[in-house]
């Protein structure tokens, strides 16, 4: 299994962001995760990718429990774990090209990595890595002068560079336009699919969520509401889902049946 | 394999680096600095000794009544000069400001006469500020004997020309419609500043005054060193006595006494929020001129009656000496005295970054308490003391210099590093970090891009600094242009002196130029 999350909890303060979640995707499984805001989506995600730890319950990634190993280990597993973050977390004034490399520290020795800031090294690599998400133009640009949308397919480039075996994105296409957002997503599912790896993408669009994957996780107050394959999630089902939202919210303005069947 | 897409920075990059090395030999060449006289055995040996007497620190009750005495005097003297300063830089102030102005009423020209008054206000306040108070108190020494009120005068126009440019950069600031509205209504300038423009600017003014005041305990401190009282002079006594135990006594007196400065500046400026604060601030502050005035006015035994001699002393040095036989010794002097701050600023890196981890938290708590208190004894020690201690190990001359720099400096970029390091958010470090960077790398990738722009921009602040500090280093016999500047004013050779101070003002005008465009380019 690549990733399980047995009765998974985790508290901020007073608050419970998640609640008991159970769930398993298997090597090479493809999922999103949908659910109104503050359904702890989010937060899912930042235990999957070791990011927290979990204050009830178990996780387990690649096989690996992640908080009984030793710091070296953990290193390890994670330099296997890809993630994409919402804002990408891109230092200002770093140059694109760095801003790439850096998914690949975890494989790195330092000196090496250390040195490559000062005479970049695998630059056609990276600029391929770029090309796949149309940047491949910015590759010596700095940071801090790419737009929002820009940057965060930086951070989609990073992920694709580091090539985790698990590859976890949270809300990675927020900042980007219709196109650009399907086409970034398209690109994420065909890179694990022919790695194998698998994939856990996080939502705001639930269109992109039902067009891209063969498997639906609706998270609802930190629980798991439903976790169904792609074309059993209805109308009904996505109504109770985001019932109370801001009547502005990602539920479907389109009746289900027309919906484009699952395609990865 | 080589990178087949060629990095477009490399050129500019190997550049900058080949040329940052090459003035790095230019500067040690210049200075003579050699780190290795630090290890050589004949010198370690003295100093193993001297310092060996740091503990413990003296405390006879002569030499602590001494203290006390010394201490009271600096505090005093401190006090009047910024008195004195401000009864200077308030009128300048008000006089100066361009928003108070007749033409600013009506956005007309200045009157001819008015506006070359104002340039020549200007220009006199840029040299009195251009100045380093040090070498105004090696000058009145020369003029009117040694004592306190050498230093009191020296604070007094240094200080003056500096709150005389910041009170009129602050009221320039505040809105100008309230000083217009009024003066529209017929109000006269002096009604226009009372109730236009100082009651939002009067919180900034006292801030900007009991700042200074800090500065002024400091820089009163060290009047001493050039004959003009205070705890200065007894340091200076007891360093060429080589009295390792008085000096211990004296150095912890000045850490505690500028502690107490940065502490009381600190309440001042919480007492600024209520108005009941503020009086009390004000009646402190009156009360406190008035005790200094009675503390110092038996030592100065009619010396304010002397202007005459001030006048004639003033005098000897026009015209400044142009003659050919100075200028080789001038170019040389401040050629080292360049050599002296780039040298000491570029080490004081070097030892910033590595104790601005630690005093960041980056390696455990103890190290960081560690780092911290290092930090601040480096640069709670001026330069002018650091140049005493080097000169006993390094011997005179500039190389005493560049370590004396070096250490201050140290301790001061040490702190701001720091702070800066701080301050910076974490995120995309945790990013690496999850990815499995390892911590010097997900620090390289992920906070060093972000702090160093911050950190090249303090180190160009500090090197501006330094430059007027290396030209006053001289005195204690630490190289540059101010030692030729101390040995032409023992000489009484007044015109000699003239070219120097000019040369010295002008060398920090210069760098403080350079610095703005290297930062601007930063950007």
């Amino acid at each position: 299994m690549s990733l399980t999350l047995a009765a998974a909890s985790l508290t901020r303060g007073k608050r419970r962001l998640l609640d008991g979640i159970s769930l398993t995707l298997a090597q090479g499984e493809q999922a999103a995760l949908i659910g109104p805001s503050g359904a702890g989506k989010s937060s899912l995600i930042s235990l999957a990718a070791t990011l927290a730890a979990p204050d009830g319950g178990q996780v387990s990634l690649l096989g690996e429990a992640p908080w009984q190993l030793g710091a070296r280990a953990r290193r390890a597993l994670r330099a296997r774990i890809a993630c994409v973050w919402q804002s990408p977390p891109l230092p200002a004034r770093q140059r694109v090209i760095h801003a790439v490399a850096a998914g690949r520290l975890g494989q790195t020795g330092t000196l090496a990595a250390l040195a490559r800031l000062m005479l970049p090294r695998d630059g056609s690599a990276i600029e391929r890595t770029l090309a796949r998400v149309e940047l491949a133009h910015k590759l010596w640009a700095r940071s801090d002068v790419l737009s929002g949308g820009e940057r965060q397919r930086v951070g989609v480039a990073r992920a694709l560079y580091q090539a985790g075996e698990l590859v976890l994105a949270d809300e990675p296409v927020s900042a980007l336009d219709p196109y650009l957002a399907a086409q970034t997503v398209r690109v994420l599912c065909e890179d694990a699919r022919a790695r194998g790896a698998t994939l856990l993408m996080s939502l705001h669009s639930v269109e992109l969520a039902l067009a891209h994957f063969p498997r639906i996780i609706a998270l609802r107050d930190g629980r798991v509401a439903f976790d169904l394959p792609a074309s059993e999630v209805d109308e009904a089902r996505l109504a109770a889902l985001y019932e109370g939202d801001s009547p502005a919210g990602p539920a479907l303005s389109s009746p289900a049946t027309a919906l484009t069947p699952a395609r990865c | 394999m080589l990178n087949p897409v060629p990095d477009p920075l490399f050129a500019r990059r190997a550049s900058l680096g080949a040329g940052l090395v090459m003035l790095l030999l230019l500067c040690v060449s210049a200075t003579g600095f050699n780190p290795a006289l630090l290890t050589d055995p004949a010198t370690l040996a003295s100093l193993a000794g001297f310092t060996a007497q740091f503990w413990p620190p003296a405390l006879g009750s002569t030499l602590l009544a001494e203290v006390a005495a010394a201490t009271v005097t600096t505090l005093a003297c401190a006090t009047l000069g910024l008195a004195l300063a401000m009864l200077v830089g308030a009128p300048a102030a008000y006089f100066g400001c361009r928003t108070l102005g007749e033409a600013a009423l009506s956005h007309t020209r200045a009157q001819p006469l008015a506006a070359a008054a104002g340039a020549l206000l200007r220009g006199v306040l840029v040299a009195m500020r251009a100045v380093p108070e040090v070498v105004w108190a090696l000058l009145f020494v020369r003029a009117i004997g040694l004592g306190t009120l050498p230093a009191v005068l020296a604070l007094g126009v240094a200080y003056g020309g500096m709150l005389g440019k910041v009170y009129a950069e602050i009221l320039e600031s505040q809105p100008p419609e309230n000083a217009r509205a009024l003066g529209a209504a017929g109000a006269g300038r002096l009604a226009r500043l009372a109730y236009g423009v100082l009651p939002g600017a009067l919180p900034e003014l006292v801030s900007y005054t009991v700042y200074r005041f800090e500065c002024a305990v400091r820089a009163s401190a060290l009047m001493g060193l050039v004959g003009a009282g205070g705890l200065g002079l007894l340091l200076d006594n007891s360093l060429k006595m080589m009295n390792g135990a008085e000096t211990a006594t004296l150095l912890i007196a000045f850490l505690l006494l500028v502690g107490a400065a940065d502490a009381t500046s600190r309440l001042a400026r919480q007492a600024l929020a209520t108005p009941r604060g503020t009086t009390a601030l004000a009646l402190a502050f009156a009360s406190a001129v008035l005790a200094s005035l009675w503390q110092l006015d038996t030592l100065w035994q009619g010396g304010v009656a002397n202007a005459d001699a001030l006048a004639r002393f003033a005098a000897e040095f026009w015209p400044p000496d142009l003659s050919a036989s100075l200028w080789a010794t001038l170019a040389e002097a401040l050629w080292q005295t360049l050599a002296m701050s780039v040298l000491g600023t570029l080490l004081a890196v070097l030892v910033a970054v590595a104790l601005a981890l630690p005093a960041a938290g980056e390696l455990g708590v103890l190290l960081q308490l560690a780092a911290r208190a290092l930090l601040a004894l480096l640069r709670g020690i001026p330069d002018l003391v650091w140049a005493m201690l080097a000169v006993l190990a390094l011997g005179l001359g500039p190389a005493a210099g560049v370590l004396a720099l070096a250490l201050h400096t140290s301790g001061v970029l040490g702190r701001l590093f720091a702070e800066t390091l701080q301050n910076t958010p974490a995120e995309c470090r945790q990013a690496l970090a999850v990815a499995g960077a390892g911590r010097a790398t997900a620090f390289a990738y992920g906070v060093l891009p972000q702090v160093l722009p911050q950190w090249l921009a303090y180190t160009l602040y500090r090197w501006e600094n330094n430059i007027r500090s290396a030209s006053v280093l001289g005195i204690v016999g630490a190289g540059g242009v101010g030692g030729a500047l101390f040995f032409a004013l023992s000489l009484f050779q007044m015109p000699t002196a003239a070219t120097l101070i000019v040369a010295m003002v002008m060398l920090s005008w210069l760098a403080e130029t350079a610095s703005a465009r290297l930062r601007a380019q930063l950007g």
